[in-house]
């Protein structure tokens, strides 16, 4: 089975990465923590979205005075794989509105807040801070063409240099979210130039957007050196050896970042069809 | 040649594993001469007749570090180690086949109750409050009508089992998408029912009965599985196009064949 000895599989990246490079309390202050996350990386002039409140019990909630922008994301701190975020588009009444047109009253946020302290959206169901912030968005996906949703960048950056990049652009399939598994176009980036060289839909390669069939390879990615320094600057300030940064480029802000993962997922080899463990093998060829 | 761990760092990491390795086998030998759980198992059947029950607690060894290969060598990744562990154990007391029906049942009866709690917004830990509680409604009515040798009503702390399967379901169905819902939980009843299976087959009984030592080999096992660095089976299938692309088109994109 030579031809897979360059995938990087679940057991390998365990032992040989995760464990030796991100040390447990790094994990769990940063990782762990979309809250503290964005406040190191605010701190060092890395644009993040805006915190508007952070709730951390049930007095906070009580006492909260609903001061909020007419759009909004309100996310667990510390849950994974995008459970528990509601993301606010616009005014509906008293309340507000999601992307499909959804009115949400403050009774419903405050309950989702509610059933994110109580842990619903946590590993473990251990209890969790919510917190409100500033909605990002793009018109356009890193190809140039219209979307909806948020696509994001994911660069994984091992001992603070770039490995390997993609974009999840969302589908209808995915229902906007840039979530491979649920359906999102994964597109390899390449490193040097920026430029998109594969792109893969449900596990099987593709040149094209399903929904709008754009053409998705061989574009150049704006501001893609950019999104490389932010993502390396973050990942060294993260004090984790081995990460995965996600990126959006928002229509105000430009590239900022949202979140960094310390355990990386393995689809981005899919979307670059290269395996992880040729490009650590080329990293450390180029490096020494 | 491939490890990812620097030269400088694999000296003292090798040394490790020659030290552990030694101890182990000198642990073995021990083991191999005086026989410990051979000696408790007489003691054992001397004072309580018979040798059923410690042969149930034996297995326990060889059924948990079944799990342990299935997750990181096969790749059949559940709800967890206990879930599938101990639905195994549910399917070993009703048969597997009754059991995978059992199961069954209770997914479709309890489906309503899924959708009747959609309607209200409720905290997760009711939501699995509730769950449970018509899984042991429904496992009771069941079990009025099943035949007696099936012995439905000493499923107690199965039931609790099998709702939190269920519960999980619901969970995963929520917030990631109703295909990786799927996927978890037929891998978990999968898991289950090949321990199942194998936890009943005759050979295996028969050699722990002879050789109770034998469950102490899961220690050094499951050493030597969680420093497995390998690929899973399952993986193969998941990556198969980066390998085939990797084939055809070699030193593509900047990671330039130095395997090969
Ligand atoms: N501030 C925001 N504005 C708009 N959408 C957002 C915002 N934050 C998160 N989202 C949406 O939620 C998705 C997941 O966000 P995020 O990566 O922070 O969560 P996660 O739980 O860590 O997910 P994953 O682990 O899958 O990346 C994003 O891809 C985006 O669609
Ligand atoms: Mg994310």
């Amino acid at each position: 089975m030579s031809r897979f000895a360059g995938v990087l599989g679940l057991n390998r990246r365990e032992l040989e990465l995760i464990a030796p490079k991100n040390p447990r309390d790094r994990m769990i202050q940063i990782a762990q923590s979309k809250v503290n996350t964005k406040r190191l990386l605010e701190a060092n002039d890395i644009p993040v979205p805006k915190t508007y409140a952070v709730l951390s019990t049930r007095r906070e909630l009580s006492t909260f005075a609903w001061e909020l922008p007419d759009d909004f994301a309100l996310k667990p701190s510390g849950g994974g794989r995008g459970c528990g975020i509601v993301v606010m588009v616009g005014r509906h009444g008293d309340g507000w509105r999601t992307f499909s047109g959804r009115p949400v009253t403050r009774r419903e946020l405050a309950f989702h807040v509610i059933a994110i302290l109580t842990g619903d959206f946590s590993r473990e169901a251990r209890s969790d801070v919510a917190h409100f912030e500033q909605r990002l968005s793009s018109s356009l996906d890193i190809t140039g063409n219209p979307t909806t949703g948020l696509p994001d960048v994911r660069v994984i950056v091992c001992d603070g240099r770039p490995l390997m990049a993609m974009s999840r652009i969302p589908t209808l399939a995915s229902d906007g979210k840039a979530n491979l598994h649920q359906g999102a176009v994964g597109v390899g980036i390449d490193i040097p130039t920026g430029l998109t060289t594969h792109a893969v839909h449900d596990g099987q390669p593709c040149t094209q957007h399903p929904d709008t069939k754009h053409d998705l390879i061989g574009a150049r990615v704006p501001h893609w050196e950019r999104f490389l320094d932010l993502a390396m600057r973050a990942a060294v300030l993260s004090g984790l050896g081995y990460t995965g940064v996600d990126l959006v480029l928002d229509d105000g802000l430009g590239p900022a970042i949202l979140e960094i993962n310390a355990r990386p997922g393995l689809n981005i080899q899919i979307a670059n069809l290269t395996g992880l463990r040729d490009a650590l093998t080329a990293l450390k060829v180029a490096g020494s | 040649m491939t490890s990812l761990a620097s030269p400088a760092n694999a000296a003292p990491r090798d040394r490790n594993t020659s030290v552990t390795a030694l101890a182990l086998l000198s642990l073995g030998l021990l083991v191999w001469f005086f026989e410990p759980l051979g000696a408790l198992m007489q003691v054992f059947v001397e004072r309580h007749g018979s040798a059923t029950a410690a042969l149930e607690l034996l297995l326990v060894p060889v059924g948990a570090t079944l799990i342990v290969v299935l997750r990181t060598m096969v790749g059949i990744e559940g709800f967890g180690i206990f879930s599938p562990l101990i639905l195994a154990y549910a399917f070993v007391r009703l048969g597997t086949v009754v059991g995978l029906l059992t199961f069954m049942a209770l997914l479709l009866a309890v489906t309503p109750a899924r959708l009747l709690m959609d309607r209200f917004a409720l905290l997760s830990v009711a939501r699995t409050g509730i769950l449970v509680a018509a899984c042991a409604v429904v496992l009771f009515a069941l079990s009025a009508f099943a035949p007696a040798y099936l012995e439905l009503s000493s499923l107690g702390l199965p039931v609790v089992i099998m709702a939190g399967i269920i519960d999980r379901f619901v969970t995963a169905q929520m917030d990631q998408s109703t295909g990786e819902a799927v996927k978890l939980s037929l891998f978990t009843v999968l898991a289950a029912a090949i321990l199942a299976t194998f936890l009943q087959w005759g050979a295996l009984r028969g050699a722990v009965a002879a050789t109770p030592d034998l469950a102490l080999l899961s220690f050094p096992l499951c050493l030597l599985v969680g420093r497995y660095t390998g690929l899973r089976v399952s993986e193969y299938y998941r990556f198969r196009a980066v390998a085939d692309a990797g084939s055809v088109g070699a030193g593509k994109s900047g990671a330039s064949g130095a395997e090969r």
